[in-house]
Order: structure tokens, then sequence, then C-alpha cells
């Protein structure tokens, strides 16, 4: 288990390290940043100014090395457009997409996990039918349009609920509703194939023998195994939900970070672009490094290895 | 074969002899896989009305007419002369999605083959070669894995200026992760196969054995994801232009159009709801038709 | 002899399962009968799909959803096995009638300790403390001949040698001290040498605690030596049952005579190779079931 984490923790180390040197690399591909900076029609001394104000003159090795090692204290540079530090604005923003996200992932676990359950309880049946169909119409729904459209029935038409911002908790719930859905397919799919799975298996059949009742059969003994691999994809899909956080809070004019990202990806801001990027890595990069540890550690046959 | 004993039951060899053929199964299989034909259905006819859309397009989808905007689609009291109504520059709705369905088309196809191709390459030759080639492409999933697609996506396409080209070869390079998963776990199977290591040991070139040995059988998981792929391609340019930062005004994106509809949206709902509807059975029935192609190439049929 | 003992403790007449599949159905099983008094072993003998381990799987009420067994009478004491409830089939199972099966691999569930999946038919039936399960699972297992058998508690599956794992699902099975026990092919999957000792193992307790086995397997050597009575199966259809010696000594139909001819005897040529009886393999798939397709009808 020890040497699982130890070789774990290497590889998800290598890739952040590379994943920071795409999102330090992203900076350039507009060509000069100091140009990007100053703006069309800028003079060549205010570019020279800029140039060594931001320290572009230096060479880019050495760029990066400093950007990363402010990176690392949490210093990810000045907002050019915001003219504040890029980490007060992430520390106000993320506790909105990480809420955002949680809420998200929960429900799309709560609608996913059941449904896929009794979907492999009775295979064919109506219910699996419909699992099915909302699964199917999940993975086509483009999830903007999917917003707008609970945006006209909820908040126009029913004015149940607010169509943006997010003071209150009713705020969450549209934004959540899209966030899970667009996750929940996924989970349900392999929720349903592995409990279909488990089902089958030779060790079911030794749980019954025992006179165990249906309910202990399908929660103690199938879900505990079936629910394993959904861990992980409950990871990956919330690593992706971050990134997918941006359409969401775009929509219902959520203040996190993914509106954050919309804004100055607009604005041409680039080192809260790059700050963003890497953030957002760095999250998908401890969640699935959580998941797999979780994981071995749910797993007896890897628990002990 | 005979028995001599009047108490066993008849020789089931020959009710086995009237079980269908292999070819005959997977027609029939074919035939009854709803999802399979409504996906193949649909994509044939939207590909049909992507490539002959200047025949069939009532109207020039760029002619605006300010006089006639925002005109209600025929079945809101509109006129039959813009059956789906008119968007806010009055520009015909129904032409502009029929020219938009050759957006879409064009971004899924060409960004799944890029895509498609360097996923295959890279899993294909982990998978072959594994040891360190292995390592390194494994690695590699990870770190695109890693970055978040819609806003890497977002910012490469807001740098280098947002054109059908930059758009397409943006997801192109970046949605190859599937492909390389999947031919990687395929090619792994394959591998060790017996024709494979037969091939291997006649003295056929590894080039030669990839492809004439290991990619004939595996191209039926490819094909499945180059589908997938596309419609993940067609839904994220939807974004990118939805989003402002895709494919630019005044080209008939359906993701645009969405996006062109919403500041409406509290009047005239439709215009939201008729692009997006038209872009979620797009993606439905390519999604369809990927499913439905692996249920029924799978070794067993599935359930 | 008690009244008591001299009813049997199973009743089975015309058992007939039906499997419906995709091209018709499947007669796996065909009007099975036999009697199982108490202490008795009953071994069934047959190939590959002939319907014993359907035949056993039923009499547990193991078959699932889509399978219908039916029969005359299915009676395990006073309770009718057909007719009787799920709760009532539950409350019997594990705790009066227990089932060892044939992959020891894969039956004993990955995710929870010896000690626990051990402890856990008493804990369901027994109404008893997790202290005295605890003391019950140790003392089977060391009845099993596990050594060390308190450390084996907390193991799991997957660190136990298959022979070790079906002494464990033997034990598991012994836990409420059933009155029946079936055995499908115990031993199959396990190493030649392990084969004898797990039998002997489970005709041991047999006599010691005085249970009825139903105990399904190849091995004609095994049933000459244990068995009371022998049911041999052909085609999901009972073709010869009675005591073991009559069965030996005289057998009337020629399966059973194909069978005894298989067993390779010192001195004598080996007869199998004429006997087709034995060419189970050159049947086509579903050896030797009537598929009935419907247009036959």
């Amino acid at each position: 288990m020890l040497s699982f984490i130890l070789k774990r923790l290497g590889l998800a180390f290598l890739v952040a390290v590379t994943v920071s040197l795409i999102s330090f690399v992203l900076l350039y591909l507009s060509g000069d940043p100091a140009i990007a900076l100053a703006g069309e029609g800028a003079s060549s001394e205010d570019i020279a100014a800029i140039n060594v104000r931001y320290g572009f003159d230096r060479p880019m090795v050495v760029q990066y090395g400093a950007w990363l090692l402010s990176a690392l204290t949490g210093d990810f540079g000045e907002s050019y457009y915001f003219k504040m530090p890029v980490s007060s604005l992430l520390a106000e923003r993320l506790s909105v997409t990480m809420l955002l996200g949680l809420c998200g992932i929960s429900f799309a676990l709560v609608t996913a996990v059941p449904l896929g359950v009794l979907a492999a309880m009775r295979p064919n049946s109506i219910i699996d039918r419909f699992a099915l169909l909302l699964s199917v119409a999940g993975q086509a729904m483009p999830s903007f349009w999917f917003g707008l459209i609970l945006v006209v029935i909820f908040s126009i038409k029913l004015r149940w609920l607010p169509a943006s911002g997010s003071s209150t908790w009713a705020h969450f719930i549209l934004p959540t509703v899209v966030l899970g859905y667009y996750a929940m397919p996924a989970i349900m799919r392999l929720t349903r194939a592995g409990m279909l799975e488990v089902l089958s298996s030779d060790y079911i059949r030794t749980a019954r023998a025992k006179g165990a009742s249906e309910g202990r059969v399908l929660f103690k003994h199938a879900l505990r195994n079936a629910i394993i691999p959904v861990v992980s994809l409950a990871a990956v899909q919330m690593g992706f939900m971050l990134g997918g956080s941006i359409v969401v809070e775009s929509i219902f004019a959520l203040h996190g970070a993914g509106f954050l990202a919309y804004e100055s990806i607009s604005r041409n801001d680039l080192p809260t672009v790059q700050a963003l990027v890497l953030i957002f890595s760095m999250f998908y990069i401890i969640f699935t490094f959580t998941a797999d540890v979780l994981n071995a550690w749910l797993d007896p046959r890897m628990r002990s290895a | 074969m005979t028995h001599s004993s009047s108490a066993l039951p008849p020789d089931p060899l020959l009710q086995e002899t009237l079980a269908p053929t292999p070819a005959e199964r997977l027609r029939r299989r074919v035939a009854g896989h709803k999802g399979l034909l409504f996906g193949g259905v649909v994509l044939g006819l939207l590909t049909i009305v992507a490539l002959f859309a200047p025949l069939i397009a009532p109207h020039d989808p760029y002619a605006q007419n300010l006089m006639g905007r925002m005109q209600p689609p025929v079945f809101l009291d509109g006129t039959w002369e813009h059956i789906l109504g008119t968007d806010h520059l009055g520009r015909d709705y129904l032409s502009r999605l029929i020219y938009g369905a050759r957006i879409s088309l064009l971004i899924g196809t060409v960004a799944a083959l890029i895509s498609g191709t360097i996923g295959t390459i890279l899993g294909v030759s982990a998978g072959y070669f594994g040891g360190r080639v292995d390592a390194v492409v494994t690695f590699l999933i990870n770190v695109r894995l890693a970055l978040p697609v819609v806003l890497v996506a977002l910012a490469v396409v807001a740098l280098l200026g947002g054109s059908l080209t930059v758009v397409i070869c943006v997801l192109g390079f970046l949605l190859w992760d599937r492909f390389a998963v999947v031919m990687r776990t395929s090619t792994l199977q394959v591998r060790n196969r017996d024709y494979v290591t037969a091939a291997q040991a006649i003295g056929g070139s590894t080039p030669r054995v990839i492809l004439s040995e290991i990619m004939p059988n595996i191209l039926n998981n490819l094909i499945v994801v180059i589908t997938l792929e596309m419609a993940h391609a067609i839904l994220l340019e939807a974004v990118l232009s939805f989003l402002g930062l895709g494919v630019q005004p005044p080209t008939p994106s359906w993701g645009l159009m969405v996006a062109e509809g919403k500041n409406m949206m509290l009047f005239e709902p439709w215009l939201v709801l008729i692009p997006g509807a038209v872009l979620f059975v797009l993606v439905l029935a390519i999604n369809l038709l990927g499913d439905g192609l692996r249920d029924v190439t799978a070794p067993e049929g599935r359930n | 002899m008690t009244d008591n003992t001299q009813n049997p403790i199973l009743r089975v007449k015309n058992l007939t399962i039906d499997i419906p599949t995709a091209t018709g159905t499947l007669h796996a099983v065909r009007g099975i009968d036999f009697d199982l008094m108490r202490g008795e072993t009953l071994c069934i003998v047959g190939e590959s799909g002939s319907g014993k381990s359907l035949t056993s799987l039923a009499l547990m009420g193991l078959l699932g959803r889509a399978i219908r067994p039916q029969a005359d009478v299915m009676d395990f004491e006073r309770t009718a096995l057909l007719e009787a409830s799920p709760k009532t089939l539950r409350s019997l199972r594990g705790a009066r009638m227990s089932m060892i099966f044939q992959e020891p691999m894969t039956s004993l569930n990955p995710s929870y300790t010896i000690g626990d999946q051990l402890m856990e038919a008493l804990l369901i039936h027994g109404g008893t403390s997790r202290k005295t399960a605890r003391g019950r699972a140790i003392e089977l297992l060391q009845k099993v001949g596990i050594t060390a058998a308190e450390s084996r508690l907390s193991q799991f599956p997957h660190q136990l040698s298959g022979g070790l794992r079906q002494r464990v699902m033997i034990a598991m099975a012994l836990m409420c001290e059933p009155e029946l026990i079936i055995a499908d092919e115990p031993t199959t999957a396990l190493d030649v040498t392990i084969q004898a000792q797990i039998l002997r193992l489970l005709v041991d307790l047999q006599a010691e605690m005085g249970m009825a086995l139903i105990l399904i397997t190849h091995d004609l050597g095994v049933v000459a030596r244990i068995a009371d009575k022998v049911a041999v199966m052909y085609a999901g259809a009972l073709v010869e049952t009675g005591p073991t010696a009559d069965l030996f000594a005289a057998p009337s139909h020629p399966y059973p005579r194909g069978l005894l001819n298989c067993i390779p005897l010192p001195g004598k040529p080996d007869r199998c190779e004429t006997g087709h009886y034995c060419g189970h393999r050159a049947l086509p798939r579903g050896g030797g079931l009537g598929l009935h397709l419907p247009h036959q009808m």
C-alpha cells in the first residue's frame, strides 16, 4: 500500500510539473505578451517598459523558474485587468466554485447511484429503460442549452428560482442540477454495469445461500464491491466539473473561478488565465490521487499489496 | 454417432444446424437495434442536409432584413415564408440552421480525424511496444487529462483568434485522450494472440504486423470512439461559440445562435430552444450510433 | 429408529426446470424424483450440463427470477419449498440447509474478512451475539483443519489458498448446524492432492453432526466409497437411481454402464474408448440438453 501511494505520488508530481510548464507556455501562444498587454498602438517605449516591469526580457527558462517558484508560495503575479494579486482573486472566487462542484457531484451521485442499482436489479425493466433514457439524453444535452431551458421554465415562467447571482442557497439549485446532470450519465452507467457484474458473481450466490435478505445482499455484499470503480470515476468527473463550471457560472452569473476564467480570457488577462489553468489541473490531480488511494484502501486486495 | 437407447433425447446436432448463420445474426441484430437505426438515419439525413445546404436552404443564411426581425416560426403564428422565423438581424432561421449543420459536422469530423490519428498512434505504440513507450504514453494521457479542456480550448482560441481552422485544430489536439486509452487497451488485448505471434515469427516487419494484424482487429473499437469523440467535439465547439470565443459571427454555428438568442430569451424562447434542440438531436444520433455499433460488433452482442 | 428418521428429510417428485432462451425453451431438468433420509448421503453423478447443479440450486431456491422450477412435490421436512414465501426460504437457507459451491476462489466476498463472512449466517439466523458467533467461527475453523484459526478471522479471502478457502466455505456452511448440506462438486477446482482431504473432511463432519448430504460429483470412486444412494443424471433426466451397491453391481441403463466402464482397472482393457457414452465432448454446446425450437412444436 505504501509503495503504491509513493509511486502514485511520484506520478502526480511529474504530471503537475508538466502541467505547470504547459500553462506557463500558454502565455506565449499569442506571440509577445508585452504587446498583448500594452494593447495595439503602444509605443516601443511602452513595450520596453512593460518588458522590464514584468520581466519578459529575461530568458524563458528563467521566467518559468521564477513563475513556478512564486506560484509555489501562492504568488501568481498581478492581474492585468483587476490590478490586484491573482492569489486574492482566486481566494475570493474559488469558494463559490468549490461549493458548486461539491453540490454538483453530490447531486450526480445521489441520483445516479440509486438509479444504477435499481436498473441493475431489474435489467430491461421500465426503470432500467428510464435510467438509460436519462443517461443517453444527458450525454447529448449541451449543458449551456439545458441551463437556459431551466432558466426559461423555473425562473421566467414559474418564477420559482432566481436566474442569476450567488447570494442565497436557492441561487445554487439550477447550477447544481445543470452541473450534476453533466456528470450523472457516466456514473449511472458504471454503477449499473458494476452491479450487474457483481450480482451475477459467485459470492452473491453464497450470500443468498446463507439466507441473507435481498437488502443485505444488495447493499452489504454487492454495492460495496460495485462502488469501488465509481469512486474513481466520481473524482475524475469532479475534476471535469470544475472545468465545466466555466459554462455554468457564465450562464447563471455565479461569480466563481469559472466565471473569472471566462472574464480573464475575454480580457486577455494572462496571469489570471495561467493561474486558473494551473489551479484547475492541480485540483484534478489531487482528486484523482485521493480517489486512487481511497480505492486502494476500499479494496482489501490492494490494501495489503 | 447413434444412440442405442430410446431413453436418450433427440440428437441436439440436428437442432444446431437450424440456428441462424453469424452473418444472418448480425443483420438481425442491426435491424433489431433501435438506437443504431435511429442514430444512423438521423445522422445520414443531417449529413445530406449539410452537403446540399445551398439547394435545400430557402434563403441566404447571411441576408439581413432589419425590417423583418424576430418573426416567429410558423407554429407560433409565423408565416411560411420563414418557417422557423427570423433572428435579431432578420436572417432566416431555418437557412441558418441548415448551414449550421455544415459547421457542426465539419468540425466534428475533422477534429475526430486529427485526434483519432494522434490518439491511435500513441495508443497502439503504447500497447504494442509496452515498456518505456507505454510509460511515456500513459504519462502523456495523464497530463492531458489533468488539463481542463474547456478552459484550455477557450484560452488558446482566444489567443490565436477564433476562426474555424483554429477551433478545429484546438479540438483535434485536445481530444485524443480517449483514443489513446481505448487503442492502448485494445492493442494490449490483441498483441499476444496467436496470429500476431505467427506474423512476427515469419518475419513480418513491425509496421506490417501493426497494420495488417493489429489494426483490423481493433478497428471496431476505433470506429466507436470516433463517433463518440465526434459528438464530443461538436458539443465543445458549441460551448466555445456560445461563450463567444469559438467560431465568430456571422457564421451560423448552432452554439452561436443559442448565444445570440439568449438576450431575447425572455420574450422569444424559441430563438434558444430551436438551435439547441437541433444540436441535441445531432449529438444524440451520433452517440446512439456509436453505442449501437459497439453493441452490434461486440463478440457476444451484449444483452 | 424413531418415526422421525423414517420420514425423509427431503422429498422430490417430478422436478422439472425449463429455461426460456432466445431460441426456445431449454428443458434442463425433466421430471426427476428422489428421497433423502436424515443422515443419508446421496451422490448425484452425471456429465457437465446434465442438470445436476440446476437441481441443487432449485432445492436451495437460488435459481433466480427468470427460471421457475416446477414439481409435484419438493418438500424439505414439512415445508413445500416451491410454495414457501421468500421469507420462509431465507429462514431455511444457511440455517437448516446450506450449500458448498464449486468455485472456492470466487465464492467468498473479496471485500470482507473471513471472520465477518463466517459469522454472517449465525448473526442472520441465530440472534446470537458477535462474541458467541466469533467463538463458533473459531471452533469450526479448527474443525475443518485450519491452523491459527483466530488470526485467520481477520484475513481476507485473497490471502488464502484455494484449499483453505474451500475449508472456509465448508465451515461457513456448518455454522448453523444444518440438517442438509448440498455440496456441488466441492473439490473440482482444487489440486488433486487436496481433493481427497476435503472430501474426507466433509464426510467425517457429516458423520459427526448427523447431517444429510447431497454430493454432486464426477468421481465414481468417491461415490462407491461414501454414497448410500446414487442418482445418475443424463441430459436432464434421472436415468438410474438406487442404493450404491445395486448400481455398481448391475447398472440397468446404458449410460451408467458406460460410466462404469470408464473406471480404469488394473489388468482390464480400457473399454472406455469403445463406449460412446463417455464421449460427451462430441456433443455440441449445451451438452446433451434437449433444445426445443419453437417452430418444432
